[in-house]
């Protein structure tokens, strides 16, 4: 009995393909089939307004589906939603699936104004991983890895030795062992701490055998690279699950080439278990951290007759390194890169507002639905993440949902949560990635809350005769279930959240021409001056697309019969327009015959294209 | 008589046979540039007269839709290409260093027309595998003699980017304003303008001297601001430098110009890097790009981290050794004697992948020398001067009137530019500045081949040597075996060990019946310290570093023969059979 309900327990939090009294489950996440097969339908009953487009196969023969939701023929900003790019967070996948299901159905208004690309399974062969016993951590793709570099690939792969469906752990007595049990709470197992005169009694392994014989146990399991690591900003290279490099995973590759030929994307939504809304990504106060200014190489700082020891504001060292090298084309751009300045690693303090304004309208959406209360924080984004890629290099505004994080285990645990807190304080103040708490403190903290949450999550440890170690227990804390909430409490975390999409679609900029002014000067001569403005919240581009030069700004055109431009171009770039109103004039000095019609024209890939009749009217001689 | 007669046709019938089982005679020569078709065309002719020796195929194709063609030069006789170690060449990621291309050309002739006749050559295309991409940007490279143009034009793929961020791609390229299929240089008189005439050759421009008057101002290349945006050829065709976008720390394009969106964008970079990794048996690059006269080698960025001690030794004997093949080359180190480069290939394959490799920059402009051995300048600092070690442009006119009869270099011709007015239009050619004049071609190609074929020789080769057999009990016996390297090669870099970057190499021993007690390296043989391995000891993971060995013992239980194996993805597999 205890074997099959921890099964289910973890079953429950994952593929909930199972439901008895105790876990009586109203909800139930879908399987890759069943997801598969309503995609399909809604492709071929809504084909007026739903495509479904196949992105690539993955390396387990799957397929990676992207669901187009919106009005046929219309060029309308879209917004691009990516669920579980990382394969182990089923609820990113139904909130995803629902979000479809809305858009097909009651949220006609936001399938009219915009266009949604939703991949509801970012990395369809770690997700189909949850509905196959064993269950195990382990969410890569299917590509084959030879991790420990020997003969092999995937040769050494965990083992179910208990029967229970689940890979959990084994602790084994031993004079080498770094692990000792919780003080207070035997079931959880932490790394001892020589400084606090604590002593290691138990080696940890999961549970297996050595397949191989080198000593090692499940060091070489089935496959995979997480298309979810390996997206190119912060790629990080030498580990065994993020692929050989950044963009190689066909999961990853597909959605970077389908987004960059879909310049209309305004915004990326990922649903996954960071979540931006809850907290605002930091930015260091640093001015050199945070990119405004910059020291210059001794060498070149020799050259340009600058102090190398001093930080300068780049606009000051582009007035100074165009007057020393006579490029007077040379950009901010072209400038970082002759200062090897590297890529941003911290938003840039100027899209800071807009994020932090949104998530202040977040947190008042959730606690009026009644979702409020102190949780764990929510993940950091990981190396090589989709989020990151998506505002650092794709540089549109990028927002990201997890729908749920562990609440806060009760007061007495709460001290190891200060101190954990106290250390990312320090972090943020300094921006220091050395300060980050460490994971084994922030493990220890999410195993306290879990525990509190569910303490069936864990097994206890019961004693097994293992083929090579001998006498070891198997327990600890089961796989998956870190990931979600109680099964009963799915469907309205995801039905309660959605709606705030609405909002967020809202705040896209969209370009207007907010006023023209048409001033006679002398024969057939006028002054057309037109301010074009940004209607939406957000900024356009966003201030990190305009450093990263993607997305192409606006562009305003003046064309008319027969007509003289006397001063500016037909085609004026404006680089950026900062959100709610936010405009920039363009002036003309044109000349053309009095009375006829120009068409001024202000276009964007992913705000709107605005167009405007004026008559050259006025003017007498 | 008759019998005789009979004789002598059979002699003459085996005599054909066995010169056709040999090759057809392949005439390619190298006094002269291949273009798109005609490369397709050698590579086809070398893979029909050598059937055995060479495998010709598409690795796929280019933005344009060109094939990538891979030819491997290999004899299959001996065994499938992936067990013996490889040597991966390739040409022209840049489509205007055009003679990259006749280095590979060269290099797969040369190995196919001398296997018959040269036991050494014959040695290394029986226990090599070449494989050579003679043309990386085939689309670029193939327009190079095809487009109007210039020796800088060409470089990159032909992915439409939109360079001034106007929302508009490649839509102010040069134009080759007087039909002369040439891209040459525009000048205007203008009283403030920086250069004036050379007062011995009207041709050359020289820097105007303060407060003195002006005669030159200098617009650009040929072309006309075909957007009206106020700039001239500010976009033009493509902008996706391949040689930036490799996998390894890709930066994004505001941090590397012309990155391309994400790594391996393009299509020839894709094919390529999944191509490379289905061999792992590649041990050495060659990248051949046209300017400098320099063999480059990583790191070309701080992101890249240090090489390994045992891995700079290794580049610092080829590199040197190639200075000697190549005369006026020099070996150099991308980051630090030239600039900084994010996702090129070089990087991504010693980095990524663990395999050494140099970047070989063919053309070093004072080769277009017009002067006498003394007057040699010597570089005043040294080995840091890379760049304006050329000839002066006075004396380069000298060597284009005297050597090419004046073909490198077009006069300045007045024109009348619609938006400039009167403008002068003249200056170096296509075929000029970055490529051989043909006459140096020859020699340059053979060098630089002899030193890939050089490399080649260099390749891992191990022999597995007897140390001893010690009876120590009854049936218990100590094996000691060697494995020698003498080639410059090692099995793994450094980089490869560091990062475990592929299979480790295995020595391993099998017997009927053979239990195998204890094993491990031989850290010393005399004092006989061994770090023996805790598990699995019939399994030993260890590499055979570059000019050098590695000693590894047994003890085992058991009778009979034994098998000692050494298996490497780089170097052939070794078998030694011992009689305990």
């Amino acid at each position: 009995m205890g074997m099959n309900f921890r099964l289910m327990v973890a079953l429950s939090v994952f593929t909930q393909m199972c439901a008895t009294a105790a876990f009586a489950a109203p909800f139930a996440f879908q399987t890759p089939a069943q997801i598969e097969t309503r995609l399909s339908q809604i492709a071929k009953q809504k084909k007026a307004f739903a495509k479904l487009h196949r992105l690539a196969n993955t390396p387990g023969e799957r397929a990676l589906h992207l669901m187009e939701l919106g009005p046929p023929n219309k060029q309308v900003p879209a917004v691009m939603v990516v669920a579980n790019m990382r394969g182990d967070n089923p609820r990113a996948s139904e909130a995803a699936l629902q979000l479809i299901e809305h858009l097909v159905g009651d949220w006609q208004k936001e399938r009219q104004s915009y266009r949604w690309y939703v991949i509801p399974v970012g990395n369809p062969d770690g997700y189909a991983r949850g509905f196959v016993l064993p269950l195990a951590d382990n969410f890569g793709n299917a590509r084959p890895v030879n991790d420990d570099h020997d003969d092999a690939s995937d040769e050494d792969g965990p083992e179910d030795l208990n029967h229970d469906g689940l890979i959990t752990f084994m602790r084994q007595l031993h004079p080498e062992g770094s692990w000792l049990p919780v003080a207070d709470n035997p079931v959880l197992m932490k790394k001892a701490e020589a400084g606090k005169a604590e002593a290691g009694r138990y080696r940890l392994y999961s549970e297996g055998i050595d397949n191989d014989g080198d000593g090692k146990i499940n060091e070489d399991g089935p496959g995979g690279c997480n298309p979810g690591k390996n997206f190119p900003h912060n790629f990080k290279h030498y580990t065994a699950t993020d692929g050989q490099w950044a963009g190689r995973e066909p999961e990853s590759r597909a959605v970077m080439r389908f987004a960059f030929a879909h310049p209309d994307i305004a915004m990326v939504l990922v649903f996954g278990h960071s979540n931006t809304l809850r907290k605002t990504p930091q930015a260091s106060a640093d001015a050199v951290t945070n990119g405004k200014r910059h020291k210059v190489p001794a060498r070149l700082a020799a050259r340009l007759g600058l102090d190398a020891s001093e930080a300068y504001p780049l606009p000051e060292l582009l007035v100074m390194v165009r007057a020393a090298t006579g490029f007077r084309f040379m950009n901010e751009n072209m400038l970082r890169t002759f200062l090897g300045l590297g890529a941003a690693n911290t938003p840039h303090l100027d899209d800071l507002p807009y994020w932090q304004e949104i998530g202040k309208r977040y947190e008042q959406f959730i606690a009026e639905a009644g979702l409020g209360g102190a949780g764990l924080d929510p993940e950091e984004f990981g190396n090589g993440s989709i989020a990151e890629w998506a505002y650092y290099q794709y540089g549109v505004p990028t927002f990201s949902l997890n729908f749920w994080t562990l609440p806060k285990a009760p007061a007495p645990l709460q001290k190891e949560e200060e101190d954990v807190k106290k250390a990312k304080a320090k972090h943020l103040s300094k921006a220091d990635p050395k300060k980050k708490p460490q994971k084994k403190d922030l493990e220890l903290q999410r195993d306290r809350a879990l525990y509190a949450y569910r303490a069936e999550s864990f097994l206890p440890w019961t004693a097994f005769d293992h083929p090579s170690l001998g006498k070891v227990e198997i327990g600890g804390r089961l796989p998956r279930v870190s990931l979600g909430p109680r099964p009963n409490e799915v469907a309205d975390l995801i039905s309660k959240q959605l709606p705030f999409l609405q909002n967020l679609a809202a705040l896209l900029p969209l370009i207007s021409i907010e006023r023209v002014e048409i001033k006679p000067k002398g024969r057939q001569t006028f002054l057309v001056e037109a301010w074009i403005a940004n209607e939406g919240f957000l900024p356009y581009p966003s201030y990190q697309g305009k450093r990263n030069g993607r997305p192409s700004p606006v562009y305003a055109t003046l064309a008319g019969p027969s007509l003289l431009f006397l001063e500016g171009r037909p085609r004026s770039v404006i680089d950026l327009l900062p959100g709610s109103k936010g405009s920039q004039k363009v002036r003309w000095l044109v000349q053309g015959s009095a009375g006829s019609r120009l068409v001024l024209e202000a276009r964007s890939q992913s705000a709107g294209t605005v167009t405007k009749t004026l008559v050259l009217k006025g003017g007498k001689l | 008589m008759k019998r005789r007669y009979r004789m002598f046709w059979v002699v003459v019938f085996c005599a054909s046979q066995s010169f056709c089982l040999t090759a057809k005679e392949v005439r390619l020569t190298f006094d002269h540039y291949y273009d798109g078709p005609a490369v397709v065309q050698a590579l086809r002719d070398m893979h029909a007269a050598y059937p055995r020796l060479t495998r010709l195929e598409s690795l796929g194709q280019t933005e344009e839709g060109r094939d990538i063609w891979l030819l491997t030069v290999h004899n299959q006789k001996t065994g499938p290409d992936t067990e013996f170690p490889g040597v991966y060449v390739d040409g022209a990621i840049h489509g205007n260093e055009i003679q990259a291309t006749e280095v590979c050309l060269y290099l797969a002739w040369y190995l196919l027309s001398h296997y018959q006749q040269n036991e050494k050559i014959k040695q290394l295309v029986d226990e090599r595998s070449f494989y050579i991409v003679p043309v990386v940007n085939v689309d670029s490279r193939t327009r190079y003699f095809v487009d109007a143009g210039n020796p800088d034009i060409g470089r990159t793929a032909r992915v439409a980017h939109d360079d001034d961020r106007d929302g508009r791609k490649d839509e102010d390229g040069p134009d080759d304003l007087d039909g002369d299929g040439e891209i040459l240089q525009m000048r205007v008189r203008h009283p403030f303008g920086k250069w004036r005439n050379h007062p011995d050759d009207a041709r050359v421009m020289i820097p105007v001297e303060p407060g003195k008057p002006g005669q030159w101002k200098l617009l650009g290349a040929e072309g006309f601001d075909n957007d009206g945006d106020g700039r001239l050829n500010e976009d033009p065709p493509g902008y996706l430098d391949m040689n930036r976008n490799y996998g390894f720390h890709w930066q994004p394009p505001y941090v590397q110009a012309g990155a391309g969106d994400f790594p391996n964008s393009a299509r020839a970079t894709r094919a390529l890097s999944e191509f490379i990794v289905s061999k792992p048996n590649i041990c050495f690059n060659f990248a051949f790009h046209n300017y400098g006269g320099l063999f480059v080698r990583g790191p070309g960025s701080k992101l890249a981290g240090r090489y390994q001690p045992e891995d700079v030794k290794v580049y610092d004997y080829l590199g040197r050794e190639g200075e000697k093949i190549v005369p006026g080359y020099m070996y150099v180190i991308g980051m630090m004697d030239m600039y900084t480069t994010h996702g090129d290939f070089d990087q991504w394959m010693f980095s990524n992948l663990g395999i050494f490799g140099f970047v070989g920059e063919l053309f070093a402009p004072d080769q277009e020398s017009y002067r006498r051995p003394t007057d040699d300048p010597k570089p005043k600092d040294g080995r840091k001067r890379l760049y304006g070690r050329g000839p002066k442009d006075i004396e380069r006119q000298k060597f284009n009137d005297v050597l090419t009869q004046g073909e490198m270099f077009r006069g300045w011709k007045k024109f009348q530019h619609p938006d400039f007015g009167e403008i002068e239009i003249g200056g170096w050619k296509k075929f000029t500045t970055r490529t051989h004049q043909t006459f140096l071609l020859p020699e340059a190609l053979h060098r630089n081949a002899a030193l890939v074929i050089f490399t080649a020789g260099h390749a891992p080769e191990i022999s597995l040597e007897k140390i001893s057999v010690t009876k120590i009990k009854k049936d218990i016996t100590r094996i000691r075996i060697r494995a020698a390297n003498r080639h410059a090669l090692p099995t793994m870099s450094g980089m490869a060990q560091r990062h475990s970057l592929g299979r480790q190499d295995i020595f391993r021993i099998q017997g009927k019946g053979l239990t195998v007690l204890s094993g491990g390296i031989i850290d010393d043989l005399y004092l006989d310290r061994v770090a023996y391995v805790d598990h699995r000891p019939e399994m030993i993971f260890s590499t055979v570093p570059s000019f050098g060995y590695r000693e590894v013992q047994w003890i085992v239980k058991g009778r009979g023969r034994v098998t000692v194996t050494f298996d490497s993805q780089k170097a052939r597999n070794q078998k030694l059979t011992l009689k305990l």
